[in-house]
């Protein structure tokens, strides 16, 4: 109640302030406002437009995939958002994923399975396994991060080699028992269960268990950013590295940390994609990093370093779900959504860039 | 009366000097400020015209609206007689219009002549795409005999110090047969004798008939060097002057709007015992060698010295952001080692930087983010941050530091250099250090903004806190100091009480090892 | 002009870039650039992904594993696929359609909606 008084109040002050301007600078105002905006412009008419379209878009089955799909896809693009606010990137996070989930997959066979890759093996308790792919995850980003913040190499670099090295990975570790490289399912009904459950039904559509993990991680997250000393850490040294080190701040930890962080999210994501999509192949995982850096760009995470938020990520994640759920729906193929992806991120890099501009 | 006298003296003037550059009424509104409100500005042919103000009086607003970087929102600039509208800095140094910029921005991996004609690099022949090694050179170098300047044209930029670099900027001006050169700041970076290397370009230009915009803070080269002064306060015109009959305290006066009656304030601190001892300290990787001296409780210790003597270095290795080769530091009798910033801020050290923007601020950041970041340890309730404590402590921070913002969540950026300075120092202060370092505390500040520094830093000497205080500013380190090191060559030339000594004797011990 | 004493190392150690800015840092045009650059990318975005989605609908593959051929189709979003033949192939039984090479979930043909691109694998079975 307050805090929509507080936002009341805050609105009118950017009217008045708005008002109080001359001609010149309340048409570059606007001209900013349209452009900082753009792509939410954009994906709003684009969503009118398919639900006008497909009717069926907005039904509830429709929208509680898009909730689902979201909070599948929300733990990697929290943990590569804060890469981001460091001026990074993490490119190595699709094949962690991809590496994860084939290991959580290959751990938690049912045991009477077939073409199980450990015979011998009985079902691991779920939380054994949950430990050991975040810890597999944050071994990769613990990598990362050593590289980035010892070498100061850039992310970009560092994380491309380490995407390739897990994808070795992913392709030896497929090749174990007789496995011979072939896609992993037959999962245990337990995980499946864990992960794919209902958690509760709106309109007889069901809500899988996990929305809430993918809840849980978003609200531990924005703790970490905004009320833990690393976390204020994490946005100085994104905006000056060097006032940071002179401030007292860790520097070196503080950029291990979140790559670890940001591993350990993927290692999760791998645990849950594992159950989502019930067979895992070398292919799992591929270019999920593309959907997290274009969702954060557009959620205000910007490259300038030093800035973004937990809600400007979840509000990314979810409209891009959503355009990418609608254009399902209008029949593009996938293979084409690449193409849109692609532009999406140029789009939104381009308006971020514009954005932080320097106004000399 | 004074106002009779000012258009006599105008009369007279311009029936001497034809005038280059009129800016009439020049009018420009951000955001709720008006930064300009109907600005005049007249700059002769062959004067020196000093632009004065406090930081925001809109100085540089007004030289932003000259070079079209702001679009003014009214007003006219005539450049002899024919009015102009600048869209870029280019255009304006196509039609003879320099700036001398504060903080240069060269490529400094590239060498001095490639700056030097960057962009229009003379050609082998006609039509030929292929630049023109020796041709660059002998223009380069043609340009530095006249100027007098001893710089090979070969030498890449970042190997030469800054004063150097802003030389070569002078000559690139030069190069353009620019009428009007405005320099903003020039001397802040730069030793004496550099400084009167300045002036004697700038007088040769003057003589050449260019007219020249001299923006500065310091009154003693504006009464040296300028014809007449221009003085702003708050976005508007309050004077213009002939600067042969006025006085420091006169512009002063003009510039706040109040009688500064003391540059410094009257010094209240009281010295107790030696706090800090350094013993042969030397860097591993810069010149600092064999420094050792003592600092004592409620004392403020100047290090003074020319630009590159090792001031700059020796708070670092002290501090332990620099590599220290060796070296004893003893603290109360007990040694410390300061290995890193964080080592040294348990031990009750605090450093505010020489770089304002480059290692002090967190520009994108909001105030209260920059004043807590050294400090986030004390604002915890549990494991996590507590948003009251953080405001509290911010709040003492604007409080006790007489910072001037609208909010706490008010980006550091839009605040002007004063304030960001003081919120530096909040949030050093907030550490609860014994030993504060600072390094050119008031560089590009105001004047009314230094006073209140060196209020802070005296009220702080008073608490029984050692102040070590890095500056190139002669009159500051002996108006503020108790005793003043002096640096040359990276080592430590001598030691001066501030109270009987002169300017004269620390220059000379500053030349010592240069 | 005598400051060359200055060591190369201490220059040099001033001179090293410092990550300041982020990405953006090097950034350097005017706000009218950006804004048409910005533009004509927009443009570029909402051309591209208005020709594809008029160009729209999933390709459906047939794999008869060693039956007979039959081409891939074009399917629209929630219809059913529009092949009615079934494959054959010498001493095997057609058994139906299936989304996995085991042959493990069957897709109706004549039922089941189309929400993406796939390929679906024939089941035979050995005749008696």
């Amino acid at each position: 109640m307050s805090a929509a008084i507080k936002r009341k109040g805050r609105l009118s002050a950017r009217l008045e302030e708005f008002k109080a301007k001359s001609g010149a600078d309340k048409r570059r105002a606007i001209v900013d406002l349209l452009f900082n905006n753009a792509m939410y412009i954009i994906i709003v008419i684009a969503i009118i437009y398919i639900a006008i379209q497909v009717p069926a878009f907005l039904s509830t089955s429709s929208i509680v995939n898009i909730i689902s799909l979201t909070a599948a896809k929300l733990p990697i693009a929290l943990g590569i958002g804060g890469a981001i606010v460091l001026t990074g990137t993490d490119i190595s996070a699709g094949r962690c994923v991809g590496l994860t989930a084939c290991i959580s997959a290959a751990l938690l066979q049912m045991t009477n399975y077939a073409n199980k890759i450990f015979p011998e093996l009985e079902v691991m308790p779920l939380w054994i396994v949950l430990l050991i792919v975040i810890a597999v995850g944050a071994a990769v980003g613990l990598v990362n991060g050593f590289f980035v913040a010892k070498f100061k190499l850039h992310p970009f670099i560092v994380t491309l080699s380490t995407q390739l090295i897990v994808y070795g990975l992913i392709l030896m570790f497929l090749m174990i028992g007789s496995n011979n490289g072939q896609t992993l399912s037959g999962l245990d009904e337990s995980y499946t269960n864990f992960v794919k459950g209902t958690l509760f039904r709106i309109d007889g559509v069901a809500v899988p268990k996990y929305v809430l993990y993918a809840i849980i991680l978003t609200a531990l997250m924005w703790l970490v950013w905004n009320k833990t000393k690393f976390g204020k850490n994490m946005f100085a040294v994104g905006s000056n590295e060097e006032a940071a080190n002179v401030s007292g701040v860790n520097v070196f930890w503080t950029i291990v940390i979140v790559f670890v962080i940001a591993g350990a999210m993927y290692g999760i994501t791998g645990f849950i994609e594992g159950a989502r999509i019930a067979s895992c192949s070398a292919n799992t995982g591929l270019n999920y990093e593309s959907d997290a850096i274009a969702a954060c760009v557009i959620g205000g995470v910007s490259f300038v370093g030093g800035t973004g938020k937990i809600s400007g990520i979840v509000i990314g994640v979810f409209l891009l779900q959503i355009i990418f759920v609608g254009l399902n729906f209008l029949s593009v193929d996938q293979n084409l959504l690449y193409v849109i992806k692609g532009m999406i991120i140029l789009v939104a890099c381009a308006i971020d860039m514009r954005k932080y501009l320097a106004r000399k | 009366m004074s106002e009779k006298e000012k258009n006599i003296d105008n009369v007279r003037q311009e029936n001497e000097k034809p005038v280059l550059l009129r800016m009439e009424n020049i009018e420009k509104a951000f955001p709720g400020v008006k930064a300009l409100d109907k600005v005049n500005l007249t700059v002769k042919a062959g004067t020196v015209h000093a632009l004065m103000g406090e930081n925001g009086a809109g100085k540089s607003t007004l030289m932003k609206c000259l070079f079209g970087v702001y679009s003014k929102d009214g007003g006219k600039i005539y450049l002899e007689g024919k009015e102009i509208n600048f869209k870029n800095s280019k255009e304006a140094l196509e039609n003879g219009v320099a700036m001398v910029h504060q903080e240069l921005n060269q490529a400094l991996k590239r060498n001095v002549m490639d700056n030097m004609w960057l962009g229009r690099f003379p050609k082998v022949a006609k039509g030929v795409p292929i630049t023109s090694e020796k041709k660059m050179y002998k223009a380069t170098k043609e340009v530095f005999d006249k100027l007098e300047i001893n710089v090979d044209p070969k030498t890449v930029m970042s190997r030469m110090p800054v004063s150097q670099r802003q030389m070569v900027e002078i000559a690139k001006a030069v190069s353009y047969n620019s009428k009007v050169i405005v320099f903003d700041e020039p001397t802040s970076s730069l030793t004496e004798e550099e400084v009167e290397h300045l002036f004697r370009i700038i007088n040769m230009l003057r003589d050449q008939g260019c007219g020249i915009i001299y923006i500065s803070h310091k009154m003693a080269e504006i009464l040296r060097i300028s014809d007449e002064v221009t003085i702003m306060r708050d976005g508007k015109w309050i004077a213009t002057k002939d600067a042969k009959g006025l006085t420091t305290d006169e512009i002063i006066k003009l510039m706040v709007g109040r009688e500064l009656t003391n540059l410094y304030p009257p010094k209240t601190n009281e010295i107790g015992d030696v706090l800090l001892d350094v013993k042969d300290l030397s860097a591993m990787y810069s010149k600092l060698s064999d420094v050792s001296f003592s600092a004592r409780k409620g004392e403020i210790l100047g290090v003074a010295g020319l630009d590159g003597s090792g001031r700059t270095e020796l708070l670092e290795n002290i501090f332990g952001v620099a590599t220290r080769k060796s070296g004893k530091l003893t603290l109360d009798g007990k040694p410390i080692r300061n290995r890193n910033s964080r080592d040294s801020i348990k031990n009750g050290f605090a450093l505010l930087t020489e770089e304002r923007r480059a290692t002090g601020i967190f520009s994108i950041l909001n105030i209260r983010e920059n004043a807590t970041i050294s400090s986030l340890g004390k604002c915890r309730s549990g494991p996590l941050l507590s948003k009251k404590k953080l405001k509290k402590s911010t709040d003492w921070c604007i409080d006790s530091m007489r910072i001037k913002t609208p909010s706490q969540e008010t980006k550091i950026r839009s605040l002007s250099g004063g304030n960001q300075q003081k919120v530096i120092l909040g949030r050093w202060l907030l550490t609860e250090p014994t030993v504060l370092l600072l390094d050119e505390p008031t560089r590009g500040i105001d004047v009314g903004a230094k006073y209140e520094i060196y209020e802070l830093i005296i009220d702080l000497a008073a608490k029984g806190k050692t102040v070590i205080m890095v500056s190139s500013e002669m009159p500051e380190l002996l108006g503020v100091c108790d005793r003043i090191l002096v640096m040359s060559g990276g080592r430590l030339a001598g030691e001066v009480n501030a109270a009987d000594t002169t300017q004269e004797e620390i220059m000379a011990l500053a030349a010592k090892y240069a | 002009m005598e400051e060359n004493k200055n060591t190369p190392a201490a220059e040099e150690s001033k001179a090293v870039p410092r990550r300041k800015g982020g990405l953006y840092a090097r950034v350097n045009m005017s706000v009218k650039t950006a804004n048409i650059l910005v533009t004509v990318l927009i443009a570029a975005m909402i051309i591209v992904t208005v020709y594809i989605v008029n160009h729209n609908g999933f390709t459906v593959e047939f794999d008869t594993d060693g039956g007979s051929r039959i081409d891939s189709v074009k399917v629209m979003y929630s219809e059913t696929v529009p092949v009615t033949e079934e494959p054959v192939k010498e001493g095997w039984e057609f058994t139906g359609w299936y989304t996995d090479p085991d042959c493990t979930d069957s897709f109706d043909i004549e039922e089941d909606p189309v929400t993406g691109s796939m390929t679906l694998y024939a089941g035979w079975e050995k005749e008696e």
